[in-house]
């Protein structure tokens, strides 16, 4: 690729020097960037004639973008002739060339990475086989922070004694959790039938989830029903385990319930019941942690769910499912998709069914325990209605656990001495720093635990503080990359940072051993192999939310009145289906384009409902082929709708910036000072887009907002949480017509998605920047551009995918250095 | 073997003598003669949301200003605060702004400033924070608002269940579990030594920029090693009697625990467990708790001067200075105020149209002249904020020139 550009520097010889073209910046650039008005922060004037530091070179290297993109001069000031434009392309982009042989390798070093929460944690649970759903280390660390939604970028992460105090804890927290001297545990049996309320005396001490109430009452049948999704009379406690404090070892559990769907379809109005007429009931199994915390139902320290299953007969039948459950947790039965909950209604049924004939007999008794479970009793509405739990385990397969090996080997506590101990902890310092560790930084560990012993500290206690010591030294929470080319175990580390979210395991560690990590065949290999493991799910989980800033849904969750939103868990679904699409296409090594015209999506039957799409049953998720032509591709995806609204409602402006930077690789300027906020005012019938038009009326603020704001015009007929609407709450109509900057028209979305269709090449240079920023952990700048070039080019070959893309990065310079 | 004493030693043998950064009064604390002036205390209240400032903002300024419609709720007060217009950090963002509220600074921008962004509490915490047992207390709702920040750019979470709360404040740990306490704290502080060399022996085979990363993080050892110290001291020192029954961990909704807290903050004052403390109300305050209002806070909050929600929103602020009034009142009865400075407001001041100028402050208290309704210049020689904050932490007992974006004191307020 250099030498497509030597050969053009040959043919225009006229330019021997690559000299900042001054006459052209005098002429057409210093009005606006010079002595009198900085204009977006840039200054030309007092530039000098070659590139003197890695600055100017950033500087040279914008100038001549917009040159290029013909973005300036503005459109409304005199235009350059065509010859004096690329002659000024011309000899900026020589002295670029040249200078960046002179700055090579400035700003391309990511800066020593600190793992992030997601990665800590990953790591831990990886390093010493935990499993880190239930329990998460990482769970009370501050946020980190990101840099243009990335949160791993090595320069802005930020250690603090806060964090450092986090960290012994939870150290010390990990090593405890893999220590395991005692006896394999024995799998236990639990059950309990029907009745699940207690009162009287079988009701002391109790939490309330087991106390019968105002919605709770001890049934006269062998079987006792659910009525609604939260708490009181629609969640199960099961007391068997909650008299054991949980379950007594975490491991894989078998839970059996017996359950049935009652009285699916119902006749009562509408209004009452705020779940689907007709649905499947869902069962689901959830893992909760109740300790400690409190004695008012519901109110759990945390819940995990485990599985949800649906029913639709009232024939009983046995669900099953076995999987992981922490030490301390007890299951939950739950009703996921009933109706809010059974206090609303029965309070609902007294307002709206008064007519009812199983309902009127309890209309004049006061609120309380009579008129409560009358109700509930004489309802005929939907009922999820559970006879017996049962659960099982752990299941074992091997015994000590994997954690406890690499801790304490065959050692038990009787053979600790120096000598045993400073073993383990060179082992596990080799296993933790993901390289050998250096005499400098083992020998002050050894000595602390050597210093304890001799001190009179019990030896396994010694030796675990050293686990900890181990688990909070740099060695083990930053990434040391040095600089030039990676060594063989700091290029294993990065290639799995980048597509596991966490340690190398045994195989690229044997690889980076023998020295052949780093050959193209092998390095491929790995690649495919990695892309193709579970651990995978992280990288595209872990991107998605990062790419799309995700987080913003949690930092702006949308509004409680957005109901079907929690009711229906879409929040979960949306993310679930953009994960499953971004896999789809990497497992499929799918073109690029498909990210902006797939026909097709991942949809549950709440998704598919939110988007108007019949005929999707269950919560599972399938690929479905969209009907038509109001979502496809990305730009339809509700998680991107959402993370680019605010939770309330839309607005054009911050769309169209998040559909160019997340697509199209354009970042607008902020905006400047003087510029008044819009305020929304409900009481004329004016839209936002109305209010907009008029301020952009002015040409200084259309230059930017022509070339943003139509993206966010073409996507105004969904609504802040990605459901299609041909109005705005107020009625006023939506107008999704635009005009890009290129002067292409669209009427709606769909119009607007075909157009974007055709610009494939911005698409794929923004996401392979994207991608490589992740990959790095540090921002991209002048000198990466060879290999984002070379990249795109590569791309642009016939039949590529998305797996290419990522062969591509791997295998580029930019990542086998630092 | 080496011979060189543990630097654990070394820090604790020199307390005396050795200014630690920020902790000078670290032997002062309790070795020094009673004060006879009782201490100077700082009390933050941030609200996510703002306040719509047709209702907050007085019309007229002076002393003698009719009260406006939310400040009616505090009006018997009215001696004793001072109400400020035009004054802003000239940041903005809307929410992602309103982190900037006690800073100053947008956490963005903070790596450009020597202190980043750490907000007011905590440098008064650095202060006066070995003198009692918690240097600050910050609590809040839900998630808060991100309000509180460190030197080195975290962000503090809020405790936001009271019964915790309640617990840290007065509940004595036992004497076995002391024990237990102290070997943790000498056992930590011996891992510390232990990290202390090992990252040094990696600092010689780093370069330059990693250097400075891994500076971060032996700061950040000499950080939890004196905490620890201070830590060990309280040890043994016992708790206060609050006078009050225990608080018990339970649900509850978020206008029970808001006067819950309340009294917890003005206890934890009275008994000088802290002379900092903070709350945030977050976007995410379940107003619909509140009789006649039914939607959610965030949602009020966008009223597009919407009739129906503008009433709504009335009743919520309505709701939060009525509860800091009856704050106010209890500051008043434990003989607090005059040496508290209350000062409340938010970093964002119309939620509807998500501006962060012309931020709406309120400042109780300290005993200092109280001037009404003062009023900044609106358009040009516009004063930054950060000058008030600057003159609080001076009131506090700070000799510092500048905080944040300060270009001097506030001069039109008597600190003194």
């Amino acid at each position: 690729m250099f030498r497509l550009a030597a050969i053009a520097f040959f043919g225009f010889s006229s330019i021997s020097q690559a000299t900042l073209p001054k006459a052209f910046l005098a002429e057409h650039c210093h009005q606006c960037h010079g002595p009198n008005k900085q204009k977006a922060d840039r200054r030309f004037d007092t530039l000098a004639t070659s590139i003197e530091n890695f600055e100017q070179q950033e500087l040279w290297q914008d100038i001549v973008d917009q040159l290029n993109l013909g973005e300036m001069p503005p459109k409304d000031k005199p235009q350059p002739s065509q010859t004096e434009r690329l002659d000024a392309i011309k000899a900026l982009t020589n002295g670029i060339t040249t200078s960046r042989e002179k700055f090579k390798g400035v700003s391309q070093h990511t800066t020593l990475r600190r793992l992030n929460k997601v990665e800590y944690r990953r790591t831990i649970g990886d390093l010493l086989g935990l499993d880190v759903k239930a329990w998460d280390p990482s769970e009370d660390f501050p946020s980190e922070v990101t840099h243009q939604g990335f949160d791993n970028n090595g320069d802005q992460l930020v250690t603090s004694g806060l964090l450092l105090k986090k960290y012994l804890s939870a150290a010390e927290a990990a090593i405890q959790r893999s220590t395991h001297f005692e006896e394999k545990p024995e799998s236990k049996n639990y059950n309990q039938k029907s009745p699940f309320y207690f009162q009287g005396k079988e009701s002391k001490n109790l939490p309330k989830l087991f106390l019968t109430g105002r919605f709770r009452f001890v049934p006269e049948t062998p079987y006792t029903d659910l009525y609604g999704r939260h708490y009181r009379g629609g969640h199960l406690g099961f007391l068997p385990l909650y008299k054991q404090g949980g379950v007594p070892h975490s491991g894989q559990y078998t839970i059996r319930v017996r359950a049935a769907a009652v009285n699916r379809t119902h006749t009562y109005p509408n209004g009452i019941i705020t779940s689907r007429n007709g649905d499947p009931l869902v069962l689901e199994l959830a893992s909760v942690d109740r300790r400690g915390s409190v004695t008012s139902a519901g109110n759990v320290r945390k819940m995990v769910s485990l599985s949800t299953h649906e029913l639709t007969e009232t024939e009983p039948k046995w669900i099953e499912w076995t999987g992981y459950i922490e030490k301390g947790y007890e299951p939950e039965v739950r009703f996921r998709n009933g109706t809010i909950s059974a206090k609303n209604l029965v309070f609902k049924l007294g307002r709206l069914a008064q007519n009812r004939p199983e309902i009127k007999p309890f209309l004049h008794l006061k609120p309380g325990n009579e008129r409560g479970h009358g109700m509930l009793r004489a309802y005929q509405g939907p009922k999820l209605r559970i006879w017996e739990i049962q659960v099982e385990g752990p299941h074992l397969s091997s015994w000590p656990p994997e954690g406890h090996q690499l801790l304490y080997n065959d050692l038990t506590p009787p053979d600790l001495n120096k000598k045993t101990i400073h073993e383990r902890l060179t082992h596990f310092a080799q296993k933790a720093f993901r390289r050998p560790p250096t005499k400098g930084e083992i020998k002050p560990i050894l000595a602390l635990v050597s210093g304890k012993i001799d001190s009179g500290t019990d030896p396994l206690k010694a030796l675990q503080l050293g686990f900890q010591t181990i688990l909070c030294a740099p060695g083990f929470l930053y990434l040391k990359e040095d600089e030039g080319n990676l060594n063989p175990n700091a290029l294993a580390s990065r290639l799995s940072y980048f597509l596991w979210s966490s340690m190398p395991d045994d195989e690229l560690l044997q690889l980076a051993r023998s020295k052949t990590l780093n050959q193209p065949e092998i390095l491929r290999a790995q690649v495919d192999r990695m892309l193709a493991h579970p651990k995978a799910k992280r990288f595209v989980g872990n991107f998605i939310r990062v790419w799309l800033e995700l987080d913003n849904i949690g930092r702006m969750p949308p509004s409680p009145d957005f109901r079907n939103y929690y009711r229906d868990d879409l929040g979960n679904a949306m993310r679930i289906e953009t994960e499953h699409f971004f896999s789809h296409l990497l497992d499929q090594n799918l073109p690029l384009e498909e990210f902006l015209t797939a026909n097709f999506s991942f949809l549950n039957r709440e998704l598919a409902k939110h988007y108007g799409i019949s005929g999707i049953e269950g919560t599972h998720f399938r690929k479905v082929t969209l009907p038509n032509s109001t979502r496809g591709g990305i730009l339809g995806h509700g998680s991107f709708l959402t993370a680019s609204a605010n939770g309330v409602d839309t607005s054009p402006v911050i769309r169209g910036i998040y559909v160019m930077d997340k697509l199209l690789d354009y970042t607008p300027p902020p905006p400047p000072d003087e510029v008044p906020e819009i305020e929304p005012d409900v009481r004329g019938a004016i839209t936002l887009r109305q209010q907009l038009i008029k301020h952009r009326a002015d040409p200084s603020c259309a230059q930017c907002h022509d070339k943003f704001d139509p993206a966010g015009f073409a996507l105004e007929n969904y609504d802040a949480i990605g459901a299609w609407r041909d109005r705005y709450p107020d009625k006023l109509p939506v107008d999704a017509s635009g005009k890009l900057d290129n002067g292409k028209t669209f009427d709606n979305a769909s119009n607007f998605r075909q157009l974007l269709a055709t610009q494939e090449k911005p698409f794929t240079r923004c996401l392979t920047k994207k991608l490589l920023t992740y990959a790095l952990g540090r921002e991209l700048n002048s000198n990466d551009r060879p290999t984002i070039d070379f990249i795109c080019e590569e791309m642009a070959q016939p039949k590529k995918g998305l797996q290419d893309l990522i062969q591509s990065i791997i295998t580029s310079e930019t990542f086998l250095k630092n | 073997m080496k011979t060189n004493l543990p630097r654990r030693h070394i820090l604790r043998g020199l307390g005396v003598s050795l200014a630690l950064p920020g902790f000078q009064s670290l032997q002062t604390g309790f070795a020094a003669p009673k004060e006879s002036t009782p201490p100077r205390r700082l009390l933050c209240l941030g609200n996510h949301l703002g306040f719509h400032p047709p209702s907050f903002f007085p019309k007229q300024t002076g002393t003698d200003y009719q009260t406006s419609p939310t400040l009616q709720n505090i009006d018997q007060h009215r001696k004793d605060f001072t109400v400020l217009s035009h004054l802003d950090h000239d940041v903005g963002g809307g929410h992602n702004g309103v982190e900037a509220f006690l800073s100053g600074i947008r956490k963005e921008e903070s790596s450009g400033f020597p202190e980043r962004n750490i907000s007011l509490d905590q440098i008064a915490a650095e202060h006066s924070g070995s003198a009692t047992r918690f240097p600050s207390i910050n609590a809040g709702l839900g998630e808060g608002t991100d309000m509180c920040w460190t030197r080195t750019g975290v962000r503090i979470p809020p405790i936001n269940n009271p019964a915790r709360l309640f617990e840290a404040l007065f509940v004595q740990d036992d004497g076995f579990s002391r024990k237990q306490q102290r070997q943790r704290l000498g056992e930590q502080a011996s891992i510390l030594d232990a990290l202390n060399e090992s990252a040094k022996s990696l600092h010689r085979d780093l370069n330059h920029t990693d250097r400075d990363k891994l500076d971060q993080y032996l700061t950040s050892i000499r950080d939890v090693e004196q905490r620890l110290q201070m830590s060990e001291i309280w040890l043994d020192k016992p708790k206060p009697n609050p006078g009050i029954d225990p608080i018990t961990d339970e649900e509850r909704q978020h206008i029970e625990e808001l006067p819950l807290f309340f009294d917890l903050i003005t206890l934890a004052l009275q008994t000088d467990s802290t002379r900092i403390a903070t709350f945030e109300i977050p976007m995410g305050f379940t107003v619909s708790d509140l009789d006649k209002v039914d939607l959610g806070y965030h949602g009020l909050s966008h009223h597009s001067k919407g009739e129906g929600k503008l009433a709504q929103l009335k009743v919520v602020e309505d709701y939060i200075f009525t509860q800091v009034n009856r704050l106010l009142n209890g500051l008043q009865e434990a003989q607090l105020l005059d040496h508290t400075l209350f000062i409340m407001g938010s970093g964002m001041s119309d939620a509807s149209t998500h501006s962060n100028k012309d931020l709406p402050v309120l400042l109780a208290g300290g005993g200092i002249k109280h001037k009404g309704h003062l009023d900044s210049p609106h358009d040009h020689h516009r004063v930054p904020l950060c000058n008030l904050w600057l003159s609080a932490l001076q009131w506090f007992g700070l000799k510092r020139e500048r905080f944040g974006k300060s270009t001097g004191t506030f001069s039109k307020l008597n600190f003194s």
